[in-house]
């Protein structure tokens, strides 16, 4: 990360409206595989008083400064910087735990961001839920906004909330993650399709994510699931940076991954879990 | 009930324009209010039941324990708490990381556009939109109202006269809000959460709603909202 050249980076907020539907596992794994393709990127954790990102990553050992110690300029930017331990270039500003949302504000949060694309290729904010004015720190500095949704009809709803409000600051449309979808509950009619959720929310789709027990393991682990080759959501991650990066690449097929061996296991009682 | 000195301690009944609200009192103990809101439900049962109130914590501090009681007792009683007041941004914030809808902490300007010309003259005036509505945007005309784009669920139209909706009705339409029986929904597809025209209502049913996959209009009919679809070979 050298210092001088201005690498006019993009700013790329991560939201949803809804909690629970998966946003810091996006920005975690979206940024990993950003990183991991060569760009420089750094995760910004806005959701100041319930910090969250830093343990997904595994880096919570690691934090002296924080977000608001630096737009309150207790520290420079580069102290509060906490270098991945997997990837070199990938890095992450954590929120402040022992705060609030009122502790920033929108302005200092444009700086902030303005400061950031310059040392960085990619700067990925990690929204918290509501839309209020965390919500609106988070959007405040961003080019782009990813929104993630469940198939689920509250969540959905939510989203739509977000992206009304998106659009009225003037930001480019949205783009849609479907996070968490069962092809197994689809097929049965018991799960918004990826379709249903277009149809309602009518914005372009960057990512469906399917539900991934791996995810769980990963999260509590600190491990992102985007580095494990053998994932399923880890590919769809993958997928989401390569269309960031403007690679046209085509959507997963949502077949079910042995189908007959989990049915058969759910059969004999194991694994009942939706 | 209470003796008047002490009334600033008791939970108070307030009307307002967006119904009925439960002021809580700040430092009386939680076993006190709960009492007294009892009292209220016991004395005047047919002033709450089927209502929709606001609870008012703008002098309490929000405690989720303290909600939960208060739903409890009121849904026994046939009502329903339609959002929660708080004093206090942070306290707001709160009650929204609960699941609970806040007054007051609307962030954004609803948009809200608004015909010119008063009521009585809706004759042949409409008023143009042409958007999507997503959920929490409002449009308001005093005469017809033509809107390009979908009525998402938790959208709300409200017009003097006809709605026409060219595109999707999956919200909340009025049409004839000052009482005219005549006036009408149209749409490409109406899928609505709820017609209303002049004060009937019409709501989509609890489950299993079949909608017409064609245009169709709602108008009333016997007293009732009815819809219908769209024939181009009848008109």
């Amino acid at each position: 990360m050298e210092e001088q050249q201005d690498r006019n980076g993009r700013v790329i907020t991560i939201t949803s409206g809804k909690g629970g539907v998966g946003k810091t596992t996006t920005t975690a794994n979206v940024g990993a595989a950003l990183a991991a393709q060569g760009k420089s990127v750094v995760l910004v954790d806005a959701d100041i008083g319930l910090r969250n990102l830093d343990i997904v990553l595994g880096l919570e050992n690691r934090i002296v400064y924080d977000i608001v110690d630096v737009v309150e300029g207790r520290c420079r930017l580069r102290q509060a910087l906490i270098r991945d331990k997997r990837l070199s270039n990938l890095a992450l500003i954590p929120a402040a735990q022992t705060r609030d949302k009122e502790a920033v504000s929108p302005e200092q949060m444009r700086e902030l961001c303005a400061e950031l694309r310059q040392q960085f290729d990619f700067v990925l904010i990690d929204s918290p839920a509501g839309i209020e004015r965390g919500f609106r720190n988070a959007i405040a500095g961003a080019d782009e906004v990813l929104v993630v949704t469940n198939p689920e009809v509250s969540a959905v709803r939510d989203a739509d909330r977000i992206v009304g409000l998106v659009e009225a600051a003037e930001l480019p449309p949205p783009r849609l993650i479907v996070n968490r979808i069962d092809p197994e509950l689809v097929r049965r009619g018991d799960m918004l399709s990826v379709e249903d959720v277009l149809e309602i929310l009518a914005i372009p789709l960057i990512g469906v994510v399917p539900a991934d027990e791996a995810i769980v393991t990963s999260t509590n682990r600190g491990e992102p699931v985007a580095l494990d080759p053998q994932s399923r959501a880890g590919q769809a991650f993958r997928d989401i940076a390569a269309r960031l990066l403007g690679e046209d690449v085509p959507f997963q097929p949502l077949e079910i991954p042995n189908g007959v061996w989990r049915r058969m296991l759910r059969a004999l009682g194991f694994g009942g879990r939706a | 009930m209470l003796d008047g000195q002490r009334a600033e301690a008791a939970v108070r009944v307030r009307g307002t324009q967006d119904g009925v609200r439960l002021l809580l009192p700040p430092t009386v103990p939680f076993a006190t209010v709960l009492a007294q809101v009892q009292d209220l439900l016991e004395t005047r049962p047919t002033f709450f039941h089927g209502s929709a109130l606001t609870l008012d914590f703008t002098e309490r501090e929000p405690q989720l324990n303290e909600i939960v009681t208060l739903q409890q007792v009121l849904d026994a009683r046939g009502v329903r708490v339609q959002a929660i007041s708080a004093g206090t941004a942070e306290y707001r914030e709160r009650l929204a990381r609960w699941g609970y809808r806040t007054e007051g902490a609307e962030p954004v300007r609803r948009l809200r556009l608004i015909a010119p010309g008063s009521d009585e003259e809706t004759d042949g005036k409409a008023t143009y939109v042409r958007r999507t509505l997503r959920s929490g945007m409002a449009v308001e005309a005093a005469g017809h109202l033509v809107l390009l784009g979908d009525v998402n669920p938790g959208a709300l139209v409200v017009a003097g006269g006809d709605v026409l909706v060219w595109g999707v009705v999956r919200g909340t339409v009025h049409a004839g809000r000052n009482g005219d029986t005549e006036a009408v929904i149209a749409a490409l597809r109406l899928a609505p959460m709820q017609l209303r025209i002049a004060n009937l209502v019409a709501r989509a049913p609890d489950r299993g709603a079949q909608h017409l996959d064609a245009p169709a209009l709602a108008r009333v009919a016997d007293g009732q909202i009815v819809i219908e679809p769209w024939r181009i070979e009848r008109r």
